[in-house]
């Protein structure tokens, strides 16, 4: 009898063993898939374009950094990056002050048909951006904005980031205690101070989520960049010079990965810090789909 | 006494008066945005598409006609046929990986369970067109990474020009689309799975259950919402096929990956066919949005109450 269940365990261990190493195996080799497109292009990126092509696995002779400098100089990436990051800053500040006054007006201060105003905004998100982009584009040249440099790639980006932005916020401000504001206003508080001093320092999370996922769609977005600055080379965010180099400079992989290497880098980092909000912005924006 | 209270009421109904006016100020800066650059568009971009328009003089009325043209038109009927082939593949694709990532991630320890989470949510922050070139990279003929890789390990009669064959080109960018997003469907059913309660488990480990049965008499069956909603919100990114077929072909070699984004952006900014463009644009949009309330309403089914 003992000897039997013991047998019995020892079995039932080895299978799990099994599995946990067959796990394991499936786990690794899909992270070597998962990674080594980016090694592999960090790795080239050191090359000179004759090293690449003599042998593209052959490691880089010596860490060069041509390449970089190349990128800075030639392919103007630094003016890139520049224009990239001005226009997500300045979409980001207007999206969160813009959204966060509507979230908090559509929460606490009793504006009729919230819940109709709340659908519509999931309605207005699942409208393919294509059907906007040509009126847009015409209203914009019509107007005389087009030709002002940013200012089209950030209205768009905004109005667009709006509504999606406003129901997380909504269903944040709905869990804050409504006795904490009725205080408030009876102590004469002015809405603007109760939105600022007592709501704001409770959503640093919430409002941090918000700006990761706005970030990642501004910093990211291909479309409507490429499509406002058809007629201009001024002021081209990231995603739209980087096409440029693919057409420029033909086939210098090497140039083309040091490119790809200078935005991957930096994302990666900022996202070891800022999982947390990366994840908690995927789950927050489906909430009750 | 009777007086205060009278007060009291009118002082009630003017508090709501005001924290509405002061409602409607706050949210008019957002509707105001959201008239400009969604709502107005889109309205215009109906009308536009029951009009002819080249962009300079005055539009006319032309009724279904920019329709009939478009429904007449071989290119355009195939640009939108290659886009629903792309989300096809990117779903089922992210989808297949997404689960399997989550269920095996699942078994692992805390901290290898956090690495392997990382690596593969972290291709879904990356911006579509910088995927879209790094796989430009591996997928290019001559020098491109799979095809030597393949040569490498003698299996070179594999070797493929895979951005530049019908077809394959379709299926290459789909894999790709939905190898990014997978780590969507991954971090959400993962989710799901460390909120399902434990002694559901501990029960069906003393009935015998393997993992495998597990997964298919409770995991699946207690994660068909969470399923149901990765599944939506993946559809919704696979249809965004303008940035990574940019990308990696800009819809070439000849006309073989253009989809209808590419199409449609030709058709208004090449040859001035605002009409047509747009009653493109309004029709693709109406299959992306009776796809996506398909996939919310139609597959209801049952829910288990845990």
């Amino acid at each position: 009898m003992n000897t039997k269940t013991a047998v019995m365990k020892q079995t039932h261990q080895k299978k799990i063993s099994v599995f946990a190493i067959v796990c394991r195996v499936v786990l690794i080799a899909m992270v070597v898939v998962w990674i080594f497109p980016i090694l592999f292009s960090l790795m080239t990126s050191f090359k000179t374009l004759d090293e690449f092509f003599a042998n593209i696995w052959a490691l880089p002779k010596q860490i060069g950094i041509d390449n970089f400098v190349k990128a800075f100089s030639q392919g103007h990436i630094g003016e890139y990056f520049m224009n990239s990051i001005i226009i997500a800053a300045c979409s980001l500040i207007s999206i969160e002050i813009i959204s966060t006054m509507a979230a908090y007006s559509l929460a606490r201060l009793r504006i009729p048909c919230s819940g109709a105003i709340i659908m519509a905004c999931f309605a207005i998100q699942l409208l393919p951006t294509e059907t906007i982009i040509i009126p847009l584009y015409k209203m914009m040249s019509s107007m005389g904005i087009l030709g002002v440099k940013y200012l089209p790639i950030i209205l768009a980006y905004v109005g667009w980031s709006i509504p999606g932005t406003t129901v997380i916020l909504k269903n944040f401000f709905d869990t804050i205690p409504k006795e904490l504001l009725e205080a408030a206003r009876i102590d004469g508080s002015g809405e603007i101070r109760n939105l600022f001093k007592i709501v704001l320092p409770l959503m640093k999370g919430a409002l941090a989520t918000c700006i990761v996922m706005n970030f990642t769609f501004v910093w990211g977005e291909l479309m409507w960049a490429n499509t406002a600055t058809l007629t201009t080379t001024e002021g081209l965010p990231l995603t739209v010079g980087l096409m440029n180099f693919k057409g420029e400079f033909g086939t210098d992989w090497p140039l083309l990965c040091a490119a790809i290497c200078m935005i991957i880098i930096p994302l990666y980092v900022v996202f070891l810090f800022l999982q947390k909000y990366f994840v908690s912005s995927l789950t927050a924006g489906s909430v009750k789909g | 006494m009777t007086g205060r209270k009278v007060e009291a009421g009118r002082a009630g109904i003017s508090t709501t008066r005001k924290l509405q006016l002061i409602g409607g100020l706050f949210s008019l800066p957002a509707l105001a945005m959201v008239m400009f650059a969604t709502i107005i568009p889109v309205v215009w971009n109906i009308v536009l598409s029951f009009n002819e328009w080249n962009g300079v003089t005055d539009m006319q009325f032309t009724g279904f006609s920019n329709y009939k043209a478009l429904f007449a038109d071989d290119a355009s009927m195939k640009a939108i046929g290659y886009s629903l082939v792309i989300a096809l593949i990117a779903t089922v694709v992210s989808m297949a990986f997404g689960i399997i990532t989550s269920l095996l991630i699942y078994k692992v320890t805390r901290v290898e369970g956090a690495i392997y989470r990382f690596v593969f949510y972290s291709p879904v922050m990356l911006p579509l067109s910088v995927v879209g070139l790094l796989f430009t990279l591996v997928l290019a003929t001559d020098e491109g990474l799979l095809n030597n890789m393949l040569a490498a390990i003698g299996l070179g009669n594999l070797q493929q020009a895979w951005l530049a064959q019908k077809g394959l080109v379709l299926v290459v960018i789909g894999i790709v689309q939905g190898w990014r997003s997978s780590g969507t469907v991954m971090m959400l059913v993962y989710t799901g799975l460390i909120g399902l309660p434990t002694d559901l488990f501990e029960s069906s480990k003393l009935d015998g259950a393997t993992y495998k049965q597990e997964i298919r008499y409770i995991i699946l069956p207690l994660l068909r919402p969470t399923i149901q909603l990765a599944l939506s919100m993946c559809v919704m990114s696979a249809f965004k096929t303008y940035d990574i077929v940019f990308a990696m072909t800009g819809g070439g070699p000849g006309d073989i990956s253009k989809t209808a984004p590419l199409k449609i952006i030709e058709q208004a900014f090449m040859f001035n066919k605002y009409g047509l463009a747009s009653a493109n644009s309004v029709f693709y949009a109406l299959i992306v949005v009776i796809i996506l309330f398909i996939l919310r309403k139609g597959i209801g089914g049952e829910k288990y109450e845990y």
